[in-house]
């Protein structure tokens, strides 16, 4: 029960990294885009 | 006439002459429900959960009332919203509409800590077993080292509607998980400094940079959720009400389900489910070795949850060459927000410049998610075994 909780835990929570990561990169953050404002 | 008025004046009586030949264990519980209004009103120390906790139990240990009994209003109330789960999984909701998840998506690596930071869940485990309590008391006792006060009362509720422990049990194990929540930041600065050594706290991490897609953060829940259910079904409950919450709160739709999410439906359920537990622990049957044992083993697994999490501190500590200040382990036990300020208030201690907030929260509400999936994976494992 101890090792089998354990290790699904770790290796739940490592899955859940990995999800992220992939998360990051098909969705990445927007580019920066400078501001134009008062140039004009 | 005289023998009516005689009597109807014993019946005013009857409870204090309980009280005076058998409420022992009553009258010791409400003294301990006067030492939690102390602590709820003088000192501060979780108050929105222990005035109401300590009201129940004043109530239930008045006796001859009959509140616990079938029909009786906390009776009522347990049925209604613990017996069946409902009030601590209302207040997940609350938590996850509250809980900000950016910085974990910024640095995915900090989740580890939140993995460390539940090593007390299983060492406790290991002790409660050794020391005699059945499987489902050992997992529910250890249950406090998620740190989450409806995990516990989930886990420990669960098994005591199948009568594999006491109801008894149910308040002991919640109140002693809300006392340690709240005692967090006396428990853990001790532990962090005795395991780390100046020169390690003083590391100064930069901020984190990396920013986050709102694509992301809303699909971050719905990932969660889903592999929540493939891999531990019987947790998915608990995790699905905290990703509900934070889907809500993400998807920027519905501004009214989250401001109902982070007031009203979990103050409502808070009070409720105080009283409720309250309602458990009447004297009789609350004060027993099983009960001490609780406190002492709740406060073992906040320990070595804490110990883990800074351990795993100082190992990623050396293998980065110095550049990770092992502080911010000790925020992985989840206890969100409060372990992570926590840290922050620590690592500035020792060094003026260093502000380890952002990293801290990864690190929190890594653990946020690693204690409700430590509690999902003990379910499914107790299921696989066949004892749920």
């Amino acid at each position: 029960m101890l090792v089998v909780g354990l290790g699904g835990t770790l290796f739940a929570l490592f899955l859940i990294t990995l999800l992220i990561q992939a998360l990051t990169k098909i969705f990445p953050p927007p580019p920066h885009h400078r501001t134009t404002k008062g140039k004009e | 006439m005289i023998d009516a008025v005689f009597q109807g004046f014993g019946g005013l009586l009857e409870g204090s002459r309980f009280l005076l030949d058998q409420g022992g264990p009553n009258v010791v519980m409400i003294a301990v429900a006067g030492v939690m209004f102390w602590l709820a009103i003088a000192r501060g120390v979780e108050p929105l959960l222990l005035l109401p906790i300590a009201f129940g139990c004043l109530l239930v240990n008045l006796p001859l009332s009959g509140l616990m009994e079938p029909g009786g209003v906390l009776k009522t109330l347990y049925d209604f919203g613990i017996g069946n789960e409902l009030f601590p999984l209302l207040i997940f909701v609350g938590i996850g509409s509250m809980t900000d998840f950016t910085p974990l998506l910024a640095n995915p690596r900090l989740l580890l800590f939140g993995a460390a930071g539940q090593l007390g869940i299983f060492l406790t485990l290991l002790i409660a077993l050794g020391l005699g309590f059945s499987k489902e008391e050992a997992v529910a006792v250890a249950s406090i080292g998620a740190c989450d006060g409806p995990t516990v009362i989930y886990v420990s509720n669960l098994f005591a509607g199948m009568d594999r422990i006491p109801t008894a049990m149910v308040g002991a194990l919640a109140v002693a998980a809300y006392s340690y929540m709240a005692l967090v930041p006396v428990i853990q600065p001790p532990i962090m400094r005795l395991l780390t050594t100046k020169k390690e706290r003083e590391v100064k991490m930069p901020s984190p940079k990396g920013k986050v897609s709102r694509a992301a953060l809303i699909a971050f829940p719905l990932v969660v959720t889903a592999l929540t259910g493939i891999i531990a079904p019987q947790g998915l409950p608990l995790m699905g009400m905290i990703m509900l919450g934070n889907f809500m709160k993400v998807s920027g739709v519905v501004p009214r389900l989250v401001q109902a999410s982070e007031n009203e439906i979990p103050n409502i359920a808070t009070l409720f489910l105080g009283l409720a537990i309250g309602g458990t622990m009447a004297g009789p049957q609350f004060l027993t070795r099983e009960t001490l044992l609780v406190f002492g083993l709740g406060l073992m697994a906040i320990v070595l949850d804490t110990v883990g999490g800074v351990l795993l501190g100082k190992v990623w500590y050396w293998l980065s060459g110095g550049k990770v200040n092992p502080l911010v382990g000790a925020a992985g036990i989840s206890a969100y927000p409060m372990a992570a300020r926590l840290v922050q208030t620590e690592g500035h201690r020792w060094n003026k410049h260093n502000y380890l907030l952002m990293h801290a929260m990864a690190a929190n509400t890594g653990g946020q998610i690693g204690s409700v999936m430590a509690a999902a994976i003990m379910l499914s494992v107790l299921k696989g075994l066949g004892i749920l």
